[in-house]
């Protein structure tokens, strides 16, 4: 703006001005008339005011008693929160007098407190009043109180606020309860969050509330169930009767109720569960929720479950068993039998039947089955009145059969609760052990009187039991014996054998030996001990058993004969040496004679005459005849049972040899029928035998041709050979005599008597038998058996 | 030959003795009565003999026993010893066998059958290859 311009607004200013204050004064002469009668007015206004004011007073002094005289704390303060007046309540809940000392509200205040303390009185000088106001303040005895105040302001005349009043209620024990709510909330939360029961909340089935041990079991988030109806996760086992139970509980007939269901799990599983539904009712007891507990009882259930099977199975081994049952209650009626308790007792019904049945006048009704009726029922008295346990009662029926009874009394926690009766037939067992008892006693006679010691000793070689027969043999007595150890108290001369023989025991071997022990006299006795191992009754070896014979006698028979024995071998083995010693002797002679005459006739022909030459020649012939008895003999006495010296020998090969070295006249014929057998023999008897009969034969043939004819034939045991020849024949009463030594029934002069003794000797040896037909002047057949 | 006898009976020796000198025989006979006195004859300095005829039954010495020494000898085991017995026991046959013979001649009682016996038994050792000492 321009200087001019403002100079210019300025005179313009300064002209409006002077008319203002023409005008000014015009008005205010006009305004002095008016302010006149104004005042007049306002005086009287005033006056009537003045007393208006004091009508007010007169009622806020009223308005005042009925404050102070309220039963809660009241307060009036400046906006300074100067106490300017305060009813009685308020001096006794607070503890100060406004009227004796200076009270600042705001010194009351708890510190934490002052901030919203001043948040809320800005919030009261804006609106007016303040509702609610909720602090921790001190009172004069510095308790911690807590106070809630309704405050509104005070206006003066001019509606300008001059103070606050307000109204104190003490919540301090509303506070506490409301912590120890919060506090109990908290455990509650607690407690239900780690419950191992699976808890819910639910209105009209709709889940709103689960605990974590809900979700769990079920394998929802609470999230998940929270979208879920009741009936979603419940399985279909007893699922009708548990939403009549929940129409029950909404209809309010029902405050709680538990059944055993099933749920369905998210992944499909099923558990089952105790579930416990309590309603939460309303003031007005309508229910606002149900709140379900629920106990997984899935394993519970199995282990019922087995735990039934295992009563089945039970049952079934009951109703099965080979023993009678009878389960009676305290009230004498049956609970439990079963069909051998109905067999036994010829019950024609099926046991299930009988379940319920008294049995009080049962011992009357059966005691004619038993041979001893009155016995029967006053010892069924007896076992119940004492109600204790009796076992193996043995009962005998009268068609023969043996029972035995036990009674078992049942208690509950002490008290009696029936008993059980087992019957079991023991007829076999009883008889058995009747026999096993006579069998027993039969043979511990038998045992104590034989001829035979007995001996029982355990591991440990210890004597657990001796017989008569045994003290007798060994000389001792019988507590000598028992307790004793065998090998100590018994004075074997083997004593290792023993050991051994123990040994074998041990390994179940049973064997018979001979054994020299020394009687308790001293004397020594042979014994033949027949030794096995004992038993017990689970077959382990426990010791062993010997049964002993004295066999001292047959003992020293036995040495006899084999020191006789000895004797004879030495004696014939003598012999034999003296048989060829004495032919030697024997023989020499022979010899040196038999040159002696052949020197006198060779040497001394010219001087001897026919007589002498004759005489001669006698001699020599004697001196033959001597020579082949000697032989003889010596073949005879050389025959032993020698059979070292078996060989194969072929009879074709031998009689044909035989045939070329014997001497056969011109006119016999030797044939052999048929061929001859092979024998395992000593070829030389063989030979000899042979060659006596074949030469026997030959030599007694007159006939013209003289046949002599060897056949053999095969039986089981033996060979057979056939000599026959169509000679002189023997006679009948010498068919024995041919056989004994130096019975020469010949009379040849080369016969010696020998030949068929050699024959029978060795036939002897083979254990065969020689015999003959014979018809005088047509032939002999000579018979005779070889063993194979 | 040079031939030692063996042998106790008298008869027998003249029985040898005669043999040979009926049949002219070119042999000289040693006598000895026994074994003892064979076995000094044979370790005398002397000519050992050619063949030796024993008898088994003898005296004191028994022709085996010396039978048995002569051919445990290292020098005079090499002398054929011919056996001249009656015996016809097995056992001395098999036991002189054994320890070693030349010849086992049972004794005949005819004496004409010892003659024959005698004059194979000497003809056959004297066409034999022998033992020169």
């Amino acid at each position: 703006m321009s200087f001019k311009m403002a100079e210019k607004e300025v005179l313009l200013l300064r002209k409006a001005l002077e008319r203002q204050k023409k005008a000014r004064i015009q008005a205010e002469k006009i305004l002095e008339e008016k302010s006149k009668e104004l005042y007049d007015v306002t005086h009287h206004l005033k006056e009537a005011n003045s007393k208006l004011e004091n009508l007010l007073n007169e009622k806020t002094s009223e308005l005042d008693g009925v404050f102070i005289n309220i039963i809660d704390p009241y307060v009036v303060m400046d906006l300074s929160f100067n106490v300017i007046n305060m009813n009685q309540s308020a001096k006794e809940f607070l503890g100060y007098d406004h009227t004796i000392e200076r009270l600042n509200l705001r010194q009351l205040v708890h510190p934490d407190y002052i901030q919203y303390t001043w948040e809320s009185f800005q919030s009261l000088l804006e609106v007016g009043t303040l509702k609610n106001y909720r602090a921790k303040i001190f009172s004069k005895d510095s308790t911690e109180k807590w106070v809630q105040i309704n405050s509104s302001l005070i206006y003066d005349s001019e509606r300008k606020p001059i103070a606050a009043q307000g109204i104190i209620r003490d919540i301090t024990n509303e506070t506490e309860i409301r912590q120890l709510l919060d506090e109990q909330k908290r455990q509650l939360d607690i407690i239900v969050g780690n419950s191992p029961l699976g808890i819910a909340l639910t209105v009209k089935g709709k889940i709103i509330k689960v605990n974590p041990a809900f979700e769990k079991l079920l394998g929802y988030s609470e999230y998940e169930l929270k979208q879920l109806h009741v009936a979603d996760i419940t399985g279909p086992e007893r699922n009708q009767e548990s939403i009549q139970l929940i129409e029950q509980m909404n209809e309010g007939r029902l405050d709680t109720f538990s059944i055993v269901k099933n749920y369905i799990r998210k992944d499909g599983g099923s558990l089952f569960a105790k579930t416990t539904v309590s309603a939460v009712k309303n003031k007005d007891g309508k229910v606002d929720y149900q709140v379900a507990l629920i106990e997984d009882i899935t394993k519970e259930r199995e282990a019922e479950e087995q735990l039934k099977a295992s009563e089945n199975r039970l049952a079934s081994l009951i109703s099965n068993l080979q023993t009678g049952v009878l389960l009676e209650d305290e009230h004498r009626t049956i609970s439990l039998t079963n069909q051998m308790f109905c067999d036994l007792f010829h019950i024609p019904v099926a046991p299930e039947t009988l379940k319920g049945a008294d049995c009080s006048n049962a011992a009357q009704e059966h005691m004619k089955y038993f041979k001893d009726p009155t016995g029967f029922v006053a010892r069924i008295e007896e076992v119940l009145k004492a109600r204790k346990v009796v076992l193996k009662d043995e009962l005998e029926m009268v068609d023969g059969r043996i029972l035995e009874r036990d009674y078992i009394p049942i208690f509950n926690k002490g008290i009696y609760k029936g008993h059980l009766w087992t019957y079991q037939d023991v007829t076999l067992r009883k008889n058995y052990k009747r026999n096993l008892e006579a069998q027993k006693e039969k043979y511990g006679s038998i045992i104590a009187n034989m001829n035979l010691g007995l001996i029982e000793v355990d591991l440990e070689d210890t004597i657990q039991m001796v017989n008569h027969s045994f003290c007798k043999m060994s000389g001792f007595a019988e507590n000598e014996l028992v307790g004793q150890k065998a090998s100590e108290v018994l004075n074997l001369i083997e004593r290792d054998l023993l050991e051994e023989k123990n040994k074998k025991r041990l390994q179940g071997k049973s064997d018979s030996y001979e054994v020299r022990v020394a009687h308790k006299n001293g004397r020594m006795r042979h014994w033949l001990v027949s030794g096995a191992p004992r038993y017990d009754e689970a077959g382990q070896a426990v010791g062993s058993i010997g049964i002993h014979l004295d066999i001292t006698e047959q003992k020293q028979l036995e040495l006899q004969k084999e020191k006789l024995l000895r004797e004879l071998e030495a004696s014939n083995q003598g012999l034999r040496e003296y048989a060829h010693i004495v032919s030697h002797d024997l023989k020499s002679p022979l010899r040196s004679i038999s040159a002696l005459a052949s020197w006198l006739v060779e040497d001394y022909k010219e001087v001897l005459d026919d007589s002498g030459l004759f005489n001669l020649q006698q001699m020599q012939e004697k001196v033959e005849s001597m020579d082949r008895l000697i032989s003889g003999i010596l073949k005879y006495s050389s025959i032993s049972q020698d059979t070292s010296e078996h060989t194969q020998v072929d009879l074709n090969l031998v009689v044909n040899e035989i045939r070329e070295t014997i001497f056969i006249p011109e006119h016999v014929k030797v044939v052999i029928m048929n061929p001859l057998p092979t024998l395992l023999a000593d070829r030389t008897k063989i030979y000899q035998l042979f060659q006596n009969l074949i030469g026997n034969a030959v030599v007694h043939i007159e006939a013209d041709p003289g046949l002599v004819e060897i056949s053999s034939e095969e039986t089981k045991k033996y060979w057979q050979f056939n000599i026959k020849d169509n000679g002189i024949g023997i006679a009948k009463e010498y068919h024995e005599k041919i056989f004994k030594i130096f019975q020469s029934i010949g009379n040849g002069e080369r016969s010696t008597g020998i030949g068929l003794s050699i024959v029978k000797k060795i036939i002897d040896l083979h254990e065969g038998t020689i015999w003959l037909d014979s018809t005088v002047g047509q032939g002999t057949t000579f018979h005779f058996t070889l063993k194979k | 030959m040079n031939i030692l006898l063996i042998e106790d009976d008298t008869i027998e020796t003249m029985k040898l003795q005669r043999t040979v000198s009926k049949l002219q025989l070119k042999h000289s006979i040693i006598e000895a009565k026994n074994g003892e006195e064979a076995l000094s004859l044979l370790q005398a300095p002397n000519d050992l003999p050619d063949i030796i005829l024993l008898d088994l039954n003898m005296p004191r010495m028994s022709g085996i026993e010396f039978l048995k020494i002569v051919k445990a000898d290292e020098k005079l085991k090499y002398l054929p010893t011919i056996v001249l017995t009656t015996s016809e026991n097995r056992a001395d046959l098999l036991e002189c066998y054994k320890i070693g013979i030349a010849g086992y001649i049972i004794k005949p009682l005819k004496y004409e059958d010892y003659e024959l016996k005698l004059q194979t038994v000497l003809s056959y050792w004297n066409i034999n290859e022998l033992v020169k000492a």
